[in-house]
């Protein structure tokens, strides 16, 4: 029962990585008082280059990498349309995914012409080492560790040192901010960039992480649960993990509802909408009235 | 000045993106177009009737396809390329059936084809072609319970809609003939292109003790196939057989045991013949094992004969009309209610 209950978490939890992954990136940007519903954009075109640079170059490394300049370089047009040129910055993020799934979908059909099914598969990152519970073997991956690390070390850095300092300091008074002499908007870009490298890192847990083949639209939402987590998360590096455990793990609910055949009210339809009804009742009982203050106001500042 | 700029340069990529659909030349040559409501390089369902488009080329045919439609814009997507003269528009799947009869009524002097559907045959200009899934899903059932060491089969499929629920049905029903005692779990992913919730899927079968499962549902397939090498890295055994695709031809790999095919191609090649001979004949027919377009795919090195002498046993039965649907879905003792939407559509015409 004990080994029952541990294989469930622990499924949960491998379950929850490119998105805890990419909410821990996220939740930097959002404290510098940025709106960023670019994450779904970013981490498509990250899962699709790291695939692409994989696969084309026969090394996990490159394509890890590559993928991770993708996702800076869609985040440095991104950003500076909504910092520096202060665009509308829902209507942004929506043109970015658009933009991110249309150049994904096109680069894909080309490449796909090149190959099949089966001769599609990317090399990958194996599991660092495997948990045997019971019959069960569950692989676990560094970038599962990668995403444990991160939780602390997001927290810590936020609130505990000085970069994080300034981080809070514009998306909370970014006036106040520069006049002690934070350049708000290279502050905001810096985090956005970063931001962008981490939900692209996502996306590659995704292919190169995970499944090793990439499929059009496979994100299928991801980024914007991403952004769900941070909200319920209270824009803290520690509420937001929770937020995208909890979610993981109710993906592995949904699966064990069908495999054990459990009688619930709605049958399969409530055990496919799982995920999205946790998602719904954690936005629900979050509360309101905590992001950062100046969070999603463009900075009209000076010239910095 | 620089918002217009960037305003402009998102716009700007997004017509590159989205022109190369190109404009039509007025000439002789025929024009074929396909539309699928996921993408065509899922390695399953779409991507077989995207290479049944691609082969129309070889009859001088000039091919287009739009993929990811949404339900919502269907009729939209049907309206650009008939108002760019297309000769033959096909819509891949049972969810275009009423797009296309709406849209056939307005543009009579085009030809429709519909894949896995059974709204043709009631306008002049509307085909479809229902593959006898069931039939398919009996033989693959009857190779899956000759297959399963633990007793244990699992199925992995996107969404529940009519078309996979007789699929399953008829796949249960060939099973609990064969052998009572074998269980039967299933999965539903609730997505068709999120690969990572099938190879999830897969996992948490596999560790459940279940050695054989079936993937239905496009990037399905590809996830579970992954979980499964992952497993035998770690010295499981594990089998899949494939569905829709020749996924052994594809993959190579040992642990697939066989396909069951569907030949898209066969049917969207007669279909274009028919508009190129002009022979069209509208109707709603039953691709099937007894005219080849089902067939069992290749067989792994690692298939035993049991294995094969079972799916071969099957489709005697089959063809030599012994096993009918109304038999196939009586044999499982599900819940009536299960099977309800399946019998339904089958039993339409």
């Amino acid at each position: 029962m004990l080994s029952a209950i541990l294989l469930f978490l622990l499924t949960g939890v491998i379950m929850g990585t490119p998105l805890l992954i990419m909410a821990m990136g996220g939740v930097v940007t959002e404290r510098s008082g940025t709106l960023n519903l670019g994450l779904e954009g970013t981490m498509l075109t990250g899962a699709f280059f790291s695939y692409y640079i994989a696969i084309t170059t026969g090394n996990v490394w490159y394509g890890l990498i590559g993928g991770m300049v993708s996702g800076i370089v869609l985040a440095f047009f991104h950003g500076l349309a909504m910092i520096y040129w202060n665009t509308n910055q829902v209507v942004t993020a929506v043109a970015i995914n658009m933009v991110a799934l249309g150049l994904t979908n096109t680069l894909m059909g080309n490449f796909s012409k090149t190959t099949s099914a089966g001769n599609n598969i990317s090399p990958g990152f194996d599991a660092l080492f495997k948990i045997n519970l019971g019959e069960a073997i569950i692989g676990v991956n560094w970038f599962l560790v990668l995403a444990i690390i991160m939780i602390p070390l997001t927290w810590f850095v936020i609130q505990k040192t000085t970069v994080g300092l300034a981080i809070r300091a514009v998306g909370e008074y970014p006036t106040a901010a520069a006049t002690m002499g934070i350049r708000v908007r290279r502050v905001r870009m810096l985090c956005f960039l970063y931001t962008g490298a981490i939900s692209a890192l996502a996306g590659a847990a995704l292919t190169i992480g995970d499944v090793r083949v990439f499929i059009n639209n496979m994100t299928a939402g991801k980024g914007f649960i991403a952004f769900a987590c941070i909200v319920f998360g209270r824009y803290t590096a520690l509420g937001t993990a929770f937020g995208a455990i909890v979610f993981g793990i109710s993906e592995a609910i949904r699966n064990y509802i069908q495999i054990f055949a459990w009688s619930i009210p709605g049958g399969y339809m409530t055990a496919i909408m799982m995920p999205y009804i946790i998602t719904l009742l954690l936005l629900i009982f979050s509360k309101k009235g905590v992001a950062p203050k100046s969070w999603a106001i463009p900075y009209e500042g000076d010239e910095d | 000045m620089k918002k217009i700029i960037s305003v402009l340069l998102i716009l700007l990529a997004g017509v590159m993106l989205t022109a190369c659909g190109g404009s039509a030349e007025k000439d002789d040559t025929l024009k074929a177009a396909l539309l699928t409501g996921g993408p065509v390089n899922d390695g399953g369902w779409n991507q077989m009737a995207y290479e049944g488009l691609m082969a129309l080329e070889d009859i001088d045919y000039e091919v287009s396809n739009t993929e990811n439609v949404a339900q919502e814009g269907q009729k939209q997507a049907i309206q650009a390329y008939a108002d760019q003269g297309y000769d033959l528009i096909i819509g891949h799947g049972y969810e275009w059936g009423d797009a296309l009869t709406e849209m056939g009524e307005k543009y009579p002097d085009i030809k429709f084809l519909q894949i896995g559907g059974n709204a043709g045959g009631k306008i002049p200009n509307l085909t479809s072609g229902e593959f006898k899934s069931y039939e398919l899903g009996y033989v693959m059932g009857k190779i899956a319970a000759a297959t399963t060491q633990s007793k244990k089969f699992g199925f992995v499929g996107a969404m529940k809609i009519p078309t996979l629920v007789a699929e399953v049905t008829a796949i249960k029903g060939a099973i609990k003939e064969s052998d009572p005692s074998i269980t039967v779990a299933e999965i539903y992913t609730g997505s068709w292109s999120d690969v990572a919730a099938g190879k999830k899927a897969g996992e948490q079968m596999i560790n459940q003790g279940i050695d054989t499962i079936i993937g239905i549902g496009d990037a399905c397939d590809a996830g579970v196939i992954q979980a499964i090498d992952e497993a035998k890295a770690a010295g499981k055994d594990v089998k899949f057989i494939g569905w829709t695709g020749d996924f052994y031809k594809a993959y190579q790999k040992d642990f697939i045991i066989t396909s069951g095919i569907q030949d898209v191609q066969g049917v969207i090649m007669t279909a274009a013949k028919e508009v190129q001979d002009d022979k069209w004949v509208s109707r709603y027919y039953l691709p099937s094992f007894s005219d080849g377009l089902l067939s069992i795919g290749d067989w792994s090195p690692k298939a035993t004969a049991a294995q094969k002498a079972a799916g071969e046993a099957a489709v005697k039965a089959i063809k030599d009309g012994k096993i009918t649907p109304k038999m196939i879905f009586g044999l499982s003792g599900a819940p009536a209610s299960e099977y309800y939407d399946a019998q339904e559509l089958i039993y339409k015409k």
